[in-house]
């Protein structure tokens, strides 16, 4: 059941992963699983996660995408999330729920040139 | 005219003899005469003493005189001590209170006398008493009138006092007004027959809710003081502000009869409050714009400092505003903040960190000189944030993020 809520996009060698509006931690849990054995299966450059329809964020939530973060990089991927709404964001840095390792997007588009333009966009030039 | 034959007394009619004083002692109701035995017991009974006392001869005769007494009065060993005095003295007076056959009390006067014989051996004692009950309720009561009359005198005063400071209005149970004062005549600008009769409806502003009036009722009707603040219209239509004590008096089946409601204007102190408060948001509004300078570059300077309120303003304007305008560059402009404590900095970097979670960037500008004093005394680390002296220096920041240069017209920099 959770495995059908998650489909990973191949968009040449960038994956692109839509989170649903409301993950619980079965769906948390099926989204590394496959996202991890699609970054096995194409050897893709990154992971863009789009969260902008995500309405909530908790502590599960958090820390799963944190790992799932460390583990694309150690398969050599970067991960930028994507479309994070204000007042989630408000929420979660009030709760303390920051995911360190990510790199983060304002939308999809944006985060895509992070990952395949020759200048990431760092922001110390 | 001789009556000298009938008026002049015959022996026989002399007074003076024993059963003269027998007939004395027994013809006198209102004092009790009795004699008691030397230890105390009644010897004698007559019937002032039967009237006074309630007791016949033949009930009383023989027992101790202590049952005429109070038993905590007896328990002291007062009359014990009443008959050592009278014996050594040969009399003794009081005033107190004595109890009757039918347990009630009455004031009594009572005299003792030693009766010696010849020898001077105690034969016994001579007790008169009289009910001075009477007479004690007489002066307890003009007692109590110097106290009633001082005490209305007092409340008089008081109701002056009372009425020179606040607005005063009576009410019946139903709210009919009973009475007002001049106060309350010169605040409502109604005159006292308009208002007399009247329930207070014909103050009402309008102002306050169905809950608000029916909450001050109940809690009346339950004999309960009720405060508050009320907004009332004048007869002129203006409106003022009362603080309220609205005090039930009860009558004997503790129902409420009455209702006193004393007030205080405050209008004026309302009127402060309400610019106060309206100042205070407009302080809120203006301190804290966002605006677009470039296309994906916002900036929101700050003005005075930030407390966790301000900030969670701050936060949800720059992030729904970062979001609308899809910026990814949001300036955040310290110069008009005059101090910068650890809260402060603490508040900005959780700002910060909510813009970085939605993808975009902060640089911090206008970072003066003694602010970056004050942070690096204060150990609050700002490394991982990008922060410039002045805005240009900012802007400049934000520029190069978006890959774009600033050129001049004749082809140099």
């Amino acid at each position: 059941m959770a495995l059908e809520k998650i489909s990973v996009i191949r968009l040449r060698d960038v994956l692109l992963v839509t989170v649903p509006s409301e993950p619980d931690d079965e769906t948390v849990c099926a989204l590394q699983e496959q996202v991890l054995a699609a970054m096995a299966r194409h050897e893709s450059k990154g992971l863009v996660l789009d969260i902008s329809t995500v309405q909530t964020l908790d502590s599960y939530f958090a820390r799963t995408v944190s790992e799932t973060v460390q583990m694309v990089s150690l398969m050599g991927g970067r991960t930028v999330l994507a479309g994070m709404r204000a007042p989630v964001a408000v929420t979660a840095t009030q709760l303390g729920l920051t995911i360190p390792s990510a790199l983060t997007a304002l939308d999809v588009d944006r985060a895509f040139d992070m990952l395949t333009l020759p200048h990431p966009g760092e922001p110390h030039v | 005219m001789n009556t000298a034959n009938t008026a002049s007394p015959s022996p026989a009619t002399v007074l003076g003899s024993e059963e003269d004083f027998r007939l004395l002692v027994e013809s006198v109701t209102d004092y009790a005469i009795i004699m008691l035995g030397p230890d105390g017991h009644v010897a004698t009974w007559n019937p002032g003493a039967e009237r006074v006392k309630g007791y016949r001869a033949e009930e009383i005769i023989g027992k101790h005189f202590s049952c005429f007494y109070p038993p905590e009065v007896v328990q002291r060993g007062f009359a014990e001590h009443e008959l050592k005095v009278a014996a050594k003295e040969g009399r003794f007076e009081d005033e107190g209170w004595r109890v009757r056959k039918d347990g009630t009390q009455f004031w009594a006067n009572v005299v003792i006398t030693a009766m010696r014989g010849k020898d001077g051996t105690l034969r016994g004692f001579g007790k008169l008493t009289r009910d001075l009950t009477e007479r004690k309720q007489a002066q307890e009561q003009i007692k109590e009138n110097a106290q009633i009359k001082a005490a209305l005198k007092e409340v008089g005063d008081l109701k002056l006092a009372l009425d020179a400071h606040a607005i005063v209005a009576i009410t019946d149970a139903q709210g009919k007004i009973t009475f007002v004062n001049d106060k309350f005549c010169a605040i409502s600008k109604y005159s006292r027959p308009e208002l007399i009769g009247q329930d207070h409806r014909i103050i009402n502003s309008g102002h306050h809710s169905k809950e608000f009036i029916h909450d001050l009722w109940t809690t009346i009707a339950r004999g309960q003081i009720w405060k508050g603040e009320i907004k009332n219209k004048a007869k002129d239509g203006s409106f003022y502000w009362v603080d309220t004590t609205i005090v039930p008096l009860m009558n004997e089946q503790g129902k409420p009869c009455q209702y006193v409601a004393i007030r205080a204007e405050i209008t004026a102190r309302k009127q402060a409050e309400d610019r106060i408060q309206q100042q205070g948001k407009e302080i809120m509004e203006l301190s804290m714009p966002v605006m677009q300078v470039w296309k994906g570059v916002v900036v929101a300077p700050l003005i005075g400092s930030l407390d966790s309120q301000r900030t969670q303003k701050f936060m949800e304007r720059l992030l729904n505003y970062i979001v609308d305008t899809n910026s990814p560059v949001a300036l955040v402009d310290i110069t008009g903040v005059p101090t910068i404590d650890t809260q402060t900095a603490q508040h900005l970097v959780e700002t910060i960190s909510a813009v970085r979670l939605l993808g975009a960037q902060v640089v911090l500008t206008g970072v003066r000189p003694a602010i970056a004093q004050t942070l690096v005394h204060l150990g609050i680390n700002l490394t991982d944030i990008v922060t410039r002296s002045s805005l240009a220096a900012g802007l400049q920041v934000a520029l190069d993020i978006l890959h774009l240069k600033v050129v001049s017209k004749n082809g140099s920099h």
